[in-house]
């Protein structure tokens, strides 16, 4: 590019020319074909089961808000069946858990806000509960969900819950989904006692206000707790699983992965793996991994609440031939307050884990 | 809730935003709102950075996959959530730069013209502004895009390209003076 004018260059006649001609060169907006195709590929991101990292804590205050996913269901009128819906809201092993599910229909109301236990399920690595939540005062709310559901057992163990969802089914009801991780670590199974306690809800009004601050932003909650608490005591099976130790491990551009447990249920599969020679220790080192099993790939859609890679489908048997590739391992990405903020690390692999298990 | 006004956050909006972020770890409500304010922002900042309108949509599609990801990670009360997602947006361009096999990261902008849906949208000046930038050097070329397409601010593209706000400044100052010149434009006051 010349730096001198050429008979070429448009008239700019000013910097703030200049910065507005920029803004509009730039100014590319995504066609409605690509809005489209980003938006498939991101709901299907948000379609998966995923974890809250225990390294990331959310402070305490915060509520587990686990809301809308889906589109409406039905708009309005009367709910033909709630637990009808609950079938088509996932996939995978979502699927195999609700066809597998108990079906509890424990009730309680507080506030006019009727909050169902619908059904559980229970395996050595995964425990999912179906709430159903209805406000039984026609045109107080536009919605109501979840904000949070401690599950405990008879012992004491906290089931810490890794995700949710959350489809409306009415103007204000709303069909939800929590799943939390078995504790034990794949050894806990058979019936056992449980106490599920739901602190609040959360309401959406049914004329939500904003306002807009002058970039733009949209201010205003139209969300608000409604205090409980809904308690629910119930037996529940919890179905066995499989834990394998395969502690098989290879070395790659001087990083020895090494996969010491991997626990098979039928509606996931939860590596444990572990890192030797990474350039920086601490948490959030992530890998992306593929798992296949006799042939079939399942694919690793999230993360326990420890941060062990699980897959989105498990298995019922684990004997077979088993591969897990990790084509590389993502360090922790630094936040922008950090006050030296680094480069995303990267270590490229491969490393690939091959085992048979009789 | 607490109205925003009796929080102790200089900018309502950007509190607004990390709470999404924090809701955002739980829940896939607040991720999609945090998406739908940035997408239209990422596309424009990938779509500077690559040759077609698929390229950058595929690349602001994997930008949202690894934030949903990744949101856990993402730390409150810094620069915000834009720098963070455009952070990710980098690295994913920077990749998809690597995979074409040598291919500059930030195409020029020439090559865009081939791209029908961007022929539509782009007056010949506007054309001919992308080629000027896309000749300026990397450090500059990186600091307009993310200043003009992006939209950031000196402090964000700062934190996006792991340089004090002051450097940010200067790059974004030393890449529109270089365009001036190009285009005869005197200095103001004179």
């Amino acid at each position: 590019m010349s730096n001198q004018p050429g008979a070429d260059v448009f008239t700019l006649k000013s910097g703030s020319e200049l910065e507005a001609q920029l803004a509009r060169a730039f100014a590319i907006d995504p066609t409605p074909t690509h809005v489209a195709r980003i938006d498939r590929r991101v709901a299907a991101a948000l379609a998966v089961p995923r974890p809250i990292s225990r390294g990331v804590t959310a402070p305490r205050k915060v509520r587990r808000i686990v809301l809308l996913v889906a589109a409406v269901l039905v708009a309005g009128g009367a709910i033909p069946s709630l637990l009808s819906l609950y079938g088509g809201v996932g996939s995978g092993g979502y699927r195999v858990a609700w066809s597998r599910a108990t079906q509890l229909d424990l009730v309680q109301l507080h506030d006019g806000f009727a909050v169902t236990l619908q059904a559980a399920y229970a395996d050595t690595a995964q425990t999912m509960l179906a709430i159903s939540i209805v406000d039984e005062e026609i045109g107080r709310s536009s919605q109501a969900g979840l904000y949070g559901a401690d599950l405990t057992d008879e012992a004491g163990r906290v089931y810490h819950m890794t995700t949710g969802g959350s489809t409306p089914a009415s103007s204000s009801t709303s069909i939800n989904t929590v799943w939390y991780d078995t504790p034990g670590q794949g050894t806990l199974t058979g019936i056992h006692h449980f106490v599920l306690t739901m602190p609040e809800i959360g309401v959406r009004d049914v004329s939500p206000t904003f306002s807009l601050l002058p970039n733009g932003t949209e201010v205003g909650d139209p969300w608000h707790p409604v205090a409980g608490p809904w308690t629910f005591k119930f037996d529940l099976a919890i179905g066995p699983g499989t834990l394998l130790t395969p502690n098989v491990g290879i070395a790659t551009q001087g990083v020895t992965t090494t996969l010491k447990s991997m626990l098979v249920s039928p509606t996931t599969v939860r590596l444990g793996l572990s890192y030797q020679g990474l350039p920086a220790s601490g948490l959030g080192w992530s890998p992306i991994v593929t798992v296949m099993h006799n042939g079939e790939q399942l694919a690793v859609g999230s993360t326990s609440w420890d941060g062990d890679p699980t897959t989105v489908m498990g298995s019922d048997h684990a004997s077979g031939t088993w591969v897990v590739s990790i084509s590389e391992i993502v360090g922790p990405i630094q936040s922008p307050n950090a006050s030296d903020p680094a480069a995303q690390l990267r270590i490229q692999g491969p490393w690939v884990l091959r085992f048979v298990v009789p | 809730m607490a109205p925003l006004e009796n929080l102790p956050f200089a900018d309502p909006g950007l509190e607004r935003e990390d709470e999404l972020a924090i809701a955002a770890r739980v829940d896939n409500r607040a991720f999609e709102t945090l998406y739908l304010r940035h997408r239209t922002a990422v596309y424009r900042y990938l779509a500077a950075r690559t040759i077609d309108g698929d390229d950058a949509a595929d690349l602001t599609a994997l930008t949202f996959e690894r934030a949903f990801t990744a949101i856990a990670t993402y730390r409150t009360g810094g620069v915000g959530i834009r720098a963070w997602l455009m952070r990710i947006a980098r690295n994913a361009a920077i990749d998809h730069g690597r995979r074409r096999r040598g291919a500059p990261i930030l195409e020029p902008a020439v090559a865009q013209i081939d791209s029908p849906e961007m022929k539509l949208e782009a007056d010949e000046a506007s054309l001919e502004l992308r080629q000027r930038v896309a000749a300026l050097p990397p450090d500059q070329r990186d600091a307009i895009v993310l200043r003009f397409a992006a939209g950031l601010s000196a402090r964000e593209i700062g934190v996006v390209l792991v340089k004090s706000e002051a450097a940010s400044q200067k790059l974004v100052s030393r890449g529109l003076q270089a365009l001036k010149e190009v285009y005869g434009v005197k200095p103001a006051g004179r």
